[in-house]
This record gives C-alpha cells, sequence and structure tokens, in this order.
C-alpha cells in the first residue's frame, strides 16, 4: 500500500464528495468576489451594518462547503474516518504552530504581518497542510 | 488538547494519561521560562543582529513542539474510544476556528475592524486549546449518550 498513490484513487464516496464540492466552491468564489467587489466600491456610502453583511457573505457558501464534507465524512468507514481526523488534527497543529512562531516574530518586530492577510489565510492553509497530514495517516495506519 | 487534561468516565487516571500530563507541565514551566528569557534577551540584542534576535524570538516555539509531540504519544497509546474522542475533538476545534478566523478576516476587510497581525497569529493556538476543550466535552457527552 502506498499513502501517496492512494490519495489519488477515490472511492464512490470521495468522487461523490468532490462532485458536490464543485457548485459551493463556485459559489463561494462568486459571493467572495462581488462581496469584496461591492464593499469596496461603497465603502464610504453604505451604512456600517450592510458592509459588515456584505462582508460576511462567503461564509454561507463556506457552510455549504462543511456540510458537504460532513455527509461525505458520515459516509466514510472508520478507517477512512480515522485518516480523515488524522489529516484534520495535523493540519491545524502545523498551522497553528507555524502561526505562533509567525506571531512571536511579529511580536518583537521582526517581521511585518498583515491581520487580515493571516485571519483570511488560516482556513486555507489547515486545508492545504490537511493533505499532508491525510497522507501521514495512511502511513501509519495503513 | 494540549492545555486540558483527557477527561475519563471513570476518573483515573491511565498510564498514558499521566504520562502526557507529566509532559503538559514540563514543556509548560520551559514555555514559561524561555519566554521570560527571550523577552530579557531581546532587550539585550541589538537591532541589527537580525538572526540572533529571531533565534530568541522563536525560543518560546521549542517546548510548544514538546506538547505536540506528546500530544501525538497520547494519541497513540491511548485506548480507541478515547482516540475517537481526542480527534473528534481537535478536528471541530480546527474547523471552528478556521471559520472564525475567516469570518474576523472578511469583518477586517469591510473595515468593520482592523486586525493586527502579530495578534492574529499569537492568538490561533490559544482558540484552538480553547475550542478544543469545549469540543472535547460535546464529543464525550455524545459517546457517553
Amino acid at each position: 500500500m502506498n499513502p501517496f498513490i492512494d490519495m489519488v484513487r477515490f472511492t464512490p464516496n470521495e468522487k461523490r464528495y468532490y462532485r458536490n464540492s464543485i457548485a459551493p466552491t463556485v459559489a463561494f468564489l462568486a459571493v467572495m468576489a462581488g462581496s469584496a467587489m461591492l464593499v469596496r466600491e461603497y465603502r464610504d456610502e453604505w451604512p456600517f451594518e450592510v458592509l459588515a453583511g456584505l462582508a460576511l457573505l462567503p461564509v454561507l457558501p463556506m457552510v455549504w462547503i462543511i456540510k458537504i464534507y460532513i455527509d461525505y465524512f458520515r459516509d466514510c468507514d472508520e478507517w477512512e474516518k480515522l485518516i480523515e481526523i488524522y489529516g484534520i488534527a495535523i493540519g491545524v497543529l502545523l498551522v497553528g504552530m507555524a502561526y505562533f512562531a509567525l506571531g512571536l516574530l511579529g511580536l518583537f518586530q521582526l517581521v511585518v504581518l498583515d491581520g487580515t492577510l493571516l485571519a483570511y489565510g488560516m482556513l486555507p492553509a489547515v486545508m492545504l497542510v490537511y493533505t499532508l497530514g491525510k497522507v501521514v495517516g495512511r502511513w501509519r495506519h495503513g | 488538547m494540549l492545555a486540558t487534561t483527557p477527561v475519563r468516565d471513570d476518573d483515573r487516571l491511565t498510564p498514558p494519561i499521566r504520562r502526557y500530563l507529566r509532559w503538559l507541565v514540563v514543556s509548560m514551566s520551559m514555555y514559561a521560562s524561555l519566554l521570560v528569557t527571550s523577552l530579557f534577551a531581546l532587550r539585550a540584542v541589538p537591532a541589527e543582529a537580525l538572526v540572533l534576535r529571531a533565534a530568541f524570538g522563536l525560543l518560546p516555539v521549542l517546548p510548544l513542539l514538546i506538547l505536540i509531540w506528546a500530544f501525538a504519544r497520547y494519541i497513540r497509546e491511548a485506548d480507541e474510544m478515547q482516540r475517537q474522542i481526542e480527534l473528534q475533538a481537535v478536528a471541530l476545534a480546527a474547523m471552528a476556528t478556521g471559520i472564525g478566523f475567516m469570518v474576523a478576516g472578511f469583518l477586517a476587510s469591510a473595515g468593520v475592524f482592523a486586525l493586527k497581525g502579530e495578534l492574529v497569529a499569537i492568538l490561533v493556538l490559544p482558540t484552538l486549546f480553547g475550542t478544543y476543550g469545549l469540543a472535547k466535552a460535546v464529543v464525550a457527552r455524545s459517546y457517553a449518550g
């Protein structure tokens, strides 16, 4: 068993998950672009509450994506569930640690950090490292 | 994960939990002392010595690496049920923390408030530990029921 090759051999459940993820991902990108454009355009004209509501709009497709992931997770067998959770755990611990190290460097004014970018970037970073975590999980529990 | 005590229904500490708690105490003591050392050292190191400043600045990361290693070992040694609870709690905490920070990012980009970079970066781990504690209580209860 090769954990790297197994990553690209999809089970029917995984295929369904990837298929179902397309619509919310496209929706997320579209809503994100639209919301950013509107907020930038009407920052000085529209009331604060409307701007905040617009800024939070991309959370809706994100919740949709998570719902699809939870459905996928429920349909996984026990071993697949363990690997998925391993992936998330390793991903979040590594990203959390990297953020902490960056934060220390920022705190001691050794690097300049953009808070908005960092806040945006946390979830995508976890999702990227999660893939690595899944490889580790498959390798350990193969 | 790291900062809360693993819960057992029968309130007895198993050898893996005891080992983990020992390392938790060691790493947290190291963290506190290295943080203080790092703060004092940075006052003495000139601003031009960037590499040295970075090295001192990153000193407190070392005990956290030890803590993560201890947690990983605890997960390996824990029984199936306990491992399932721990890992599910970490996964839930990861999702909640990730979405929380993303929401904060959206609001900051809309100008609702300003986010200081170093504050965001430093807060990720403590937020994760906090939500992990809550998630673990929820997951453990779902297994108990």
